[in-house]
């Protein structure tokens, strides 16, 4: 019986609160306006590298006289390449992308011509991907690879060199350059 | 024989003063009462008192609202002539002059009686303070007078003319990092203000959105990316920014505001990594409302 008294007690307490409580009324004078809003988000590309590429194309061990040198990260034949570019998740629109050379590689007064420095790409790799069988020489213009990715996916690469009979021996260096461009715009050089 | 005749007329003499003497009394004696009458049945009025439709007692009023001037008005003969009334603007225009008041017939204690009058504020009717006076005479002509005022609230917003032309955040990156307004100004003094006009009465002031999100053909971006800072008393707006929401109860950027209060507005908008190239549409939503009353949405 207490109980019941108790519960009851409380209902009537809430019903009671609710009705007695000052409620906010809605307001009859008001004054209104309006404007617009408009944001423009701008085209954004963020290129990335492998790990490997940041620290450069190497190729180890080459002798003179011989054709389609690996680049040490290459694993042609064996593996997926350590080389690709992408770009970062907030790149907000699908790329085309490109790649040059600055130069011939040089080493003091002697060069090794762009002629025989070769790169092959693809949206996939695996052991034959991307192809020696697909290479391009390096020119010091930009030259467009695969077109229309997003940013999910990866532009994987290859890197070969030929080394002409008689090459004086050094290390030769020359810089590449990766661009990536809003897909279906030219590259800028 | 000489002081004989001088005898004689001092008896006329005092005859005639006891003459004199016996129409002073009668003269008072018929006078006195009345004069008492005067004195005593000069009418009194009580402060009048203004009420709503449903008779509540209110001070503050809307335009379009009919208020009602009540007054208790007494008289100890109970011989009430006339009750006039007289209602004047905050601008000192008389909106009624001299108008009679009606006898309600309703008592309010012995030998009082409560006379009314409405008067419906009009569309054009100016905001502020307004001023009522109420005079009641009786059949000598005594007149007694009392007054009170009542309010008349009336906002209005005005958008500064940037904030008229829109908020705008040009050339923002996908980065998942805030935008800001091109008329914030950096962190100096905003181009962004609303000014306040509140007459007889303070002002809430609250901002939403006009839809869900921001869109362009086929992407969006949630309004409640929009986030706005809000100040009254430093034109370049600290830095503590609020969502913008679909309801104007989730953005109140001013409470209690006076009139000619100048509310200062900065905007960002957070842009999702990745958010795709574009631009992206909306509106924002201003509403001024009487202090302490929800607005409307």
């Amino acid at each position: 019986m207490m109980k019941k008294l108790a519960v009851l007690g409380i209902v009537a307490f809430a019903i009671a609160s609710i009705l007695i409580l000052p409620q906010k009324g809605e307001a009859v004078v008001t004054s209104n306006a309006s404007t617009t809003t408009s944001a423009t988000v701008a085209v954004y590309i963020a290129i990335q590298l492998s790990p490997t590429l940041q620290t450069g194309i190497v190729f180890s061990n080459l002798q003179q006289g011989t054709t389609d040198n690996n680049a040490d990260g290459n694993n042609y034949g064996s593996g997926g390449t350590d080389y690709w570019i992408n770009v970062s998740e907030d790149t907000n629109v699908n790329v085309d992308y490109c790649i040059k050379a600055d130069g011939p590689l040089t080493s003091g007064s002697n060069t090794i011509a762009l002629s025989n420095y070769y790169f092959a790409n693809s949206t996939t790799t695996d052991a034959n991907t991307p192809s020696l069988s697909a290479k391009k020489a390096f020119t010091t213009s930009y030259q467009k690879m695969d077109t229309g990715l997003d940013n999910t996916q990866n532009e994987y690469l290859r890197f070969w060199l030929d080394v002409p009979a008689g090459q004086a021996p050094g290390t030769y260096e020359n810089t590449v350059y990766f661009q990536a461009v809003e897909a279906g715009q030219n590259c800028v050089d | 024989m000489c002081h004989k005749g001088n005898l004689k007329m001092m008896e006329k003499i005092k005859q005639l003063s006891y003459l004199f003497l016996s129409i002073v009394l009668l003269l008072l004696a018929y006078f006195l009462p009345k004069i008492t009458e005067f004195i005593l049945a000069t009418p009194f009025v009580y402060k009048p008192i203004t009420y709503n439709e449903t008779y509540v007692a209110v001070e503050v009023f809307e335009r379009g609202q009919k208020v009602i001037v009540r007054a208790n008005v007494s008289d100890d003969l109970n011989d009430i002539d006339q009750v006039r009334i007289n209602i004047t603007d905050p601008n000192n225009v008389k909106k009624v002059e001299f108008e009679l008041m009606t006898d309600t017939g309703e008592s309010c204690g012995t030998n009082c009686t409560i006379y009314e009058y409405n008067y419906t504020i009009q569309s054009t009717d100016p905001g502020g303070t307004w001023e009522v006076w109420v005079w009641a005479n009786d059949s000598y002509d005594n007149t007694a007078s009392n007054s009170t005022t009542f309010k008349v609230c009336v906002i209005s917003i005005s958008l500064s003319s940037v904030l008229s032309n829109g908020v705008n955040f040009d050339g923002c990156s996908p980065t998942g990092e805030y935008c800001y307004a091109t008329g914030n100004n950096g962190d100096g003094v905003t181009d962004y203000n609303i000014t306040i006009t509140a007459k007889g009465c303070n002002a809430d002031l609250y901002v939403k959105g006009n839809q869900s999100y921001l869109t362009t053909d086929s992407q969006q971006i949630p309004i409640s990316n929009i986030e706005v800072a809000y100040s009254t008393t430093d034109s370049t707006v600290p830095t503590t920014y609020d969502p913008i929401g679909t309801a104007f109860s989730q953005g109140a950027i001013g409470s209690n505001l006076e009139d000619g209060t100048v509310v200062y507005l900065k905007f960002r908008l957070y842009v999702p990594s990745g958010q795709s190239a574009g631009t992206y549409n909306a509106g924002l939503k201003f509403q001024g409302v009487q202090n302490g009353y929800s607005p409307v949405d």
